[in-house]
């Protein structure tokens, strides 16, 4: 990666910030470390994430997350990437990405080393393909449900399920990530500032906005968002970017729009159901554990694509204006189920030829 | 190379944006406010946004954008904004002039509901600020009595002793919920969300902003320096929410004596549909200075009057 870019255009910073703010160069030794850096994967929010060799180049390779400098002096962020470490050393499971190591360079920046990854977060996937085929994306959304199971299992409450931390790998395995914000349950001492809200505004369940007890169940919330996007292109209340009272009443009391109305694709009635019990307002009304809500998925997904009622929930939407002309519906009714089983012949359907 | 020998000093927290900080002067949900000190010594105000913006090429160009707009309003009840721009950890800020006085908030706080013809002296400036800004294209969004500041006029001796001209009403915080929610978002952490006491029901909903919402806050706004407290008694966010969808606020007359008139500009102005509100600040301010005109002419009560009447 050239310098350009990775330069920042603020006139007024002193060099060592931009220094700091930029990325490191390849072969640099981090000081204070036994990791060589190889190059840059990616920047987040915290920091830049690396891909790392130990010792020598010729040593194991990592994912090393190291901290902004900038952001050194935050204690709530320092206290991230604890978090992440100590949860971390809880989970072990396929489908949560392993973290190594927690430690501190010379210049006491905090960094963490993790399991080493070769893929996309789906945000990216979703970015690339549009939205996917049911399918596929209930086997994604079962696949991050069984890592969830396991943390909740070890007592952690994830609470920042999202597609940028639904990390798909080349060999098509789905990890999570980015254990920062999580909630030990057990454990009454969580980060949490008085009178703050804890996620991502915009895939935050109900009851984290209410600051009210959070347990698994927000995780089911959250992963039926991501399962929402996926075969959505967009989530439930994404007009309401960048609005976080109008988003917190949504999420706690406005019914999402019906995932088969945005939609590209034709979705299953059932499919739909399912997305909708995950996003039931009361915690009571989902999917008891994520376990539960990853064997439905199963099931839905498992199903021969010929027994997807195409029509139904397209004729749902149509039905009041259908009841003034039954005949028009009649024949309407007719040419969606006509499309629908034309569309489900070949391995991808509806989906290629809307685009 | 020395970028991971030198360990990172802990920092003025305006360092990087030019200002010089000499004491926090408060913070709120959202934003903290400190006294500073510019590149030419002058003393500021500078308000840093709480929120961390990971972008910081995205917000400064969106800052500027913004900035501009701020910069070129000129008007004696609304806050000059002196400079703006990002943190280096990524937060946006703003400077401007150190004012002396206190914000409506402490003022209903401290001495209650304000005497009718008063507050319609002071409520025309912050109409006359909004009149400015809409013009201009810009919506508040995020108008509040902690957003709005009294400055004291300078005292002048009269005849009779000491004669108190009008506090000059200052709106605070022009276009900077703007910046600091749309478009711009913090990744995932925590946050502390403001109140929706005088949101809008279209804020509510995520429908369209316009002169009109601001209405609907400035009308809440009166409704509390009339009667010291808001038309919606419940606390909670949500309930705050959902009264501010369906709840009919009680009418300014059955808590204060006040004219039909003034009554009647407050009702309007915080009509549920913006199509029923007055439809621009100035003619909310046309319908205030006619309602200004009978409370000034009816004999002021005393304070202790006034809550001896709200209390039978």
């Amino acid at each position: 990666m050239s310098d350009a870019d990775l330069t920042v255009d603020l006139d007024s910073s002193p060099p060592i910030d931009v220094l700091a703010v930029s990325g490191l160069p390849p072969g640099e030794r981090l000081h204070g470390t036994p990791y060589l850096v190889v190059r840059r994967l990616g920047r987040g929010g915290m920091g830049d994430v690396y891909e790392v060799a130990e010792g020598s180049l010729a040593g194991p390779r990592y994912a090393l997350k190291l901290l902004h400098a900038a952001l050194c002096h935050r204690s709530d962020v320092a206290l991230r990437f604890q978090q992440e470490a100590l949860v971390a050393s809880r989970i072990d499971h396929p489908n949560v990405v392993r973290v190594f190591a927690l430690g501190e360079t010379a210049s006491a920046r905090p960094y963490l080393v993790m399991e080493l990854l070769r893929g996309r977060d789906l945000r990216a996937e979703l970015g690339r393909t549009g939205p996917l085929p049911a399918a596929r994306a209930l086997d994604l959304a079962a696949q991050a449900l069984d890592g969830l199971a396991a943390a909740h299992a070890a007592g952690v409450v994830h609470r920042d399920v999202k597609l940028e931390n639904l990390f798909l790998t080349d060999e098509g395995t789905l990890k999570v990530l980015d254990f920062g914000i999580a909630k030990i349950t057990a454990d009454e001492a969580s980060f949490t500032l008085p009178g703050a809200v804890v996620g991502t505004l915009r895939s935050m369940a109900p009851e984290q906005f209410a600051e009210a007890a959070v347990d698994a169940r927000a995780d089911v919330y959250a992963a039926g968002l991501a399962l929402y996007e996926l075969v959505t292109g967009r989530g439930p209340f994404d007009e309401l970017r960048g609005m976080p009272l109008a988003l917190q009443f949504a999420h706690c009391e406005r019914p999402p729009p019906a995932p088969s109305r945005l939609a590209r694709a034709p979705l299953a009635a059932d499919v739909e159901a399912a997305i909708l019990r995950s996003l039931a307002k009361s915690p009571a009304d989902r999917f008891q554990s994520a376990g539960e809500m990853a064997s439905a998925l199963r099931v839905l997904g498992a199903r021969p694509r010929t027994q997807t009622r195409a029509a139904r929930p397209r004729l749902a939407i149509r039905r009041p204006l259908g009841a003034l002309i039954p005949a028009v519906l009649a024949a309407m009714f007719a040419l969606g189920v006509a499309v629908g089983r034309a569309g489900a012949e070949p391995p991808r359907p509806a989906a290629a030829a809307i685009r | 190379m020395e970028t991971f020998g030198v360990a990172i000093p802990r920092r003025d927290p305006l360092s990087g944006t030019g200002f010089r900080s000499r004491r926090r002067l408060g913070g709120g949900a959202s934003s903290e406010v400190f006294e500073a000190e510019g590149p030419s010594g002058q003393v500021c105000a500078v308000k840093v946004l709480r929120a961390m913006h990971l972008d910081t090429r995205d917000a400064v160009r969106r800052l500027a954008l913004e900035g501009e707009a701020l910069a070129a309003l000129d008007h004696p009840n609304l806050v000059r904004v002196l400079d703006a721009g990002v943190t280096l950890d990524g937060r946006p800020w703003f400077a401007m002039p150190k004012l002396l006085g206190e914000t409506l908030r402490d003022r209903l706080d401290r001495a209650g509901a304000i005497p009718s013809a008063e507050a319609c002296s002071l409520f025309l400036g912050l109409l006359g600020g909004l009149d400015a800004a809409h013009a201009a294209g810009i919506v508040h969004r995020d108008l509040k009595p902690a957003n709005l500041f009294l400055v004291p006029r300078p005292k002048r001796l009269g005849g009779r002793g000491v004669a108190l001209d009008r506090d000059r009403l200052v709106v605070l915080d022009f276009g900077i919920a703007k910046i600091s929610g749309s478009s711009i978002e913090p990744s995932s952490g925590a946050y502390v969300l403001g109140t929706p006491r005088y949101l809008a029901p279209e804020q509510v909903l995520g429908g369209a902003i316009d002169a009109r919402t601001d209405v609907y806050a400035a009308g809440l706004v009166l409704y509390e320096m009339l009667t010291g407290q808001s038309p919606f008694a419940c606390r909670g966010v949500l309930e705050l929410m959902r009264a501010q969808l369906d709840e009919k606020p009680g009418r300014v007359r059955a808590r204060v004596r006040v004219g039909h008139e003034l009554d009647h500009a407050v009702a309007r102005a915080i009509e549920k549909s913006p199509a029923r509100r007055w439809s621009s600040a100035a003619v909310f301010s046309a319908v205030i200075e006619r309602a200004a005109v009978i409370e000034r002419s009816r004999p002021a009560p005393s304070v202790r009057a006034r809550s001896e009447e709200a209390a039978s």
